[in-house]
């Protein structure tokens, strides 16, 4: 579990932070899921976000178990 | 370093002199499309998105990298990539909050920002603070390339001028560290003084790709020099295999601590406050273009940047294990601090390779030097030069840029002389940026955010919350309360105090900035009456339309179409296209268009933004005026790229 204590700090509370932001974003009109270019926008954030998520885990299952 | 001294060849020699030369001939070759401030700081907002990234990571991989990373490579490990790939969370507020409200607002540095949302005494806050910044960046680099070159090679004339002409006054090692740090900023000074940003740009993308080919290859061969990647793999201690350091020790680096002083107060600070970057995301065509610059930023170039600077420190740890990291007579508890040189020299067995080594590392440097001139010369020119000289030309402002430049070169040729004498000088600056820049970050983010934070909130808040962290710096036990149970950190030779709990004082600088903040929100008075049209999140509408000039049109962008020119000297901004064409790219009259020359490979660099008129039924091309054309720098028999902006 201390290994996987990093992961879930930096994760968890960087998820806070990230969706925090976004929902900011959102509610004050910055962020227009009406408008295609903020769709493709969020649709990109989003899926970095995950994907820095999925790898940082694919590496701590590999090498903590 | 200076342990490792290396005898450079005569190939070596001639690939860092053809380095320079080609350098110099891009920037200075780049300048002739530099005519006006506009053009010298943000490059006439014209460029495509990879010509910004690329470059960009340039700016952000500095001299000290391939050292500071490979070091940590070798210590802890594989997580010396975090402080490159920890840039995500900061990310929406960057891309669709910051980056738009700086873009259409058309700001040009980021102390005005200030004084349009706030007033001018905190615009001349934070004018000094980031001039001291920036200044502090380039004496810092200046100094890390004079000390690297003088470690690899000492140049005759320096030592005969030791031994002779200065004598006591000035050490050998001190002037030949002043001379290749003086080589290097004459280099970067000819072509950043012709073209600014454009130069820049163009040398920055060169410097770029250098800098990453370099370092990735000398990973790839020390990987073969392990003997693959199951053998790489076995040589590391299984603490090294993790892609985060340790939670909360040792005190030299921790997950923890990483996250609160580089994932947010660093990256916060440089994409959000840094002017020299920010300058660098300006330059794009369109807010989309840098938004798409951002994105391969941070999920691709960083990520290989890391691995670039890093991956000389892991594979010398795997070839340290296996005993066959060649360190001479080097002590064993100097390897880590000298890896980056050891494991280069152990696998450039061409002749010049080595060359090649040092010129990617005066890549580095010289990549970040420019980028921070450029934006000193921003600061000084927007925020002192105009506010006190107004009503001047644009040639004398540009002129006026071009000696800022020099001037702040010079001065940071200066500070190698005090950094080298009184290394406390250096650790107070740093210090002093370090405890402004938690306050900076929390006044930014307020900024944008609620109109209740008003000029006297958004002051009282730089000038306690950084007296907060200053008294930590006294007194380092207020931190024990943020520190996750991190032990104190005290590097020899440093005031009791300044160093500890280093990390976790960005931690207690942003808690108590934000207390402070918060306290001024809530009982200081009223929303402010000032017209903030632009400079909120919430009103980056208005800024939109005032930035186009009308109500945008937020139909799909359309298809980019590809066609002939024809000059047709009644149109002056605007240009006529064919209906179809005007279909295509989904454009009404009035919309924001950018044409450019159709060879993608240019990246922008002979192009406009224009406006559309009432189309034409015509003949399948592009109407456009004789000024427009001379100011695109386009080519009349090419065929251009058009687009809609907005």
């Amino acid at each position: 579990m201390d290994r996987w204590l990093p992961f879930a700090y930096q994760y968890g509370l960087g998820a806070l932070i990230f969706v925090g932001g976004l929902a900011v974003l959102l509610r004050a009109g910055a962020l227009r899921l009406a408008r295609h270019e903020d769709r493709r926008l969020l649709a990109a954030i989003l899926a970095g976000f995950l994907g820095f998520v999925a790898l940082h885990a694919f590496w701590m299952i590999y090498v903590a178990g | 370093m200076g342990s490792t001294a290396t005898a450079l060849g005569v190939g070596d020699g001639l690939v860092i002199v053809a380095y320079f030369a080609v350098i110099i001939l891009v920037g200075v070759r780049a300048a002739r499309f530099t005519r006006t401030t506009h053009e010298f700081f943000f490059a006439g907002q014209r460029f495509s998105w990879w010509l910004v990234a690329v470059s960009c990571v340039a700016t952000l991989v500095g001299a000290y990298s391939f050292q500071q990373y490979s070091q940590i490579g070798f210590k802890y490990g594989l997580c010396s990539m975090d402080a490159y790939t920890n840039e995500w969370f900061i990310l929406p507020l960057f891309l669709a909050g910051w980056l738009p409200i700086i873009y259409y607002s058309r700001v040009q540095s980021i102390p005005e920002y200030f004084e349009r949302r706030f007033d001018r005494r905190t615009r001349i806050a934070v004018m000094v603070v980031l001039l001291v910044y920036l200044e502090v960046y380039i004496g810092i680099n200046l100094l890390t390339i004079g000390t690297i070159l003088d470690a690899i090679y000492r140049l005759p004339l320096v030592t005969w001028l030791g031994g002779s002409m200065f004598q006591d006054a000035v050490s050998t090692t001190d002037l030949s560290i002043f001379v290749w740090a003086a080589i290097s900023a004459v280099a970067c000074g000819i072509y950043l003084h012709a073209g600014g940003q454009t130069s820049v740009i163009m040398t920055d993308l060169l410097q770029g790709l250098l800098l990453l080919m370099v370092g990735l290859g000398i990973t790839a061969l020390a990987l073969v020099e392990v003997g693959g990647l199951a053998r790489f793999w076995e040589g590391l201690p299984a603490t090294h295999r993790l892609p985060f350091a340790q939670f909360n020790h040792p005190a030299g680096l921790h997950q923890v601590g990483n996250f609160w002083s580089d994932a947010m107060v660093g990256t916060f600070a440089f994409y959000l406050i840094n002017q020299g970057i920010l300058m660098r995301f300006l330059a794009a065509k369109s807010v989309r273009e840098s938004r798409r610059a951002m994105l391969v930023v941070v999920l691709i170039l960083m990520p290989l940047a890391a691995v670039a600077v890093s991956g000389a420190g892991w594979m010398g740890r795997s070839l340290e294990s296996h005993g066959t990291l060649e360190h001479g007579a080097l002590a064993d508890d100097l390897v880590g601090d000298n890896v980056f040189v050891l494991v280069a020299r152990q696998v450039s067995t061409i002749p010049g390779m080595f060359g090649l080594v040092v010129a990617a590392v005066i890549a580095a440097l010289m990549s970040t030097l420019d980028s921070y001139i450029t934006a000193v010369s921003a600061v000084v020119v927007n925020d002192i030069w105009r506010p006190l000289r107004p009503g001047r030309s644009d040639a004398d402002d540009l002129s006026a840029a071009r000696f800022a430049a020099i001037v702040s070169t010079v001065l940071g040729l200066g500070m190698i002389f005090v950094g080298r004498r009184f290394d406390s000088i250096y650790q107070a600056l740093s210090n002093f940026t370090s405890a402004i820049l938690p306050p900076l970050v929390v006044v930014v983010f307020l900024a944008m955010l609620t109109r209740r934070f008003t000029a006297r909130a958004a002051f009282w808040t730089l000038v306690l919350g950084s007296a907060a962290i200053a008294l930590s710096m006294i007194e380092p036990r207020v931190i024990v309360p943020f520190a996750h149970g991190s032990p104190p950190f005290e590097p020899p030779g440093n005031p009791p105090g300044f160093e500890q709990f280093s990390y976790m004082r960005a931690l207690f600088g942003l808690v108590s900035s934000s207390l402070i903040a918060v306290a001024f929100i809530l009982f200081d008075g009223s929303p402010s009456a000032k017209p903030l049209s632009g400079l909120l999140i919430s009103t980056l509408d208005e800024a939109r339309q005032r930035f186009k000039g009308g109500v945008p049109n937020d139909r799909a962008i359309g298809r980019k179409c590809v066609l002939p020119m024809r000059v047709d000297a009644a149109l002056s901004s605007e240009i006529r296209l064919p209906r179809d064409v005007m279909e295509q790219l989904q454009a009404e009259p009035g919309d924001l268009l950018y044409v450019s020359d159709a060879r993608w490979w240019l990246g922008g660099f002979r192009s406009l933004h224009v406006r559309a008129a009432a189309p034409a039924e015509t003949d399948g091309q592009l109407h456009i005026g004789p000024g427009a054309i001379e100011q695109g720098h386009l080519l009349a028999d090419h065929p251009v790229r058009v687009e809609k902006i907005m």
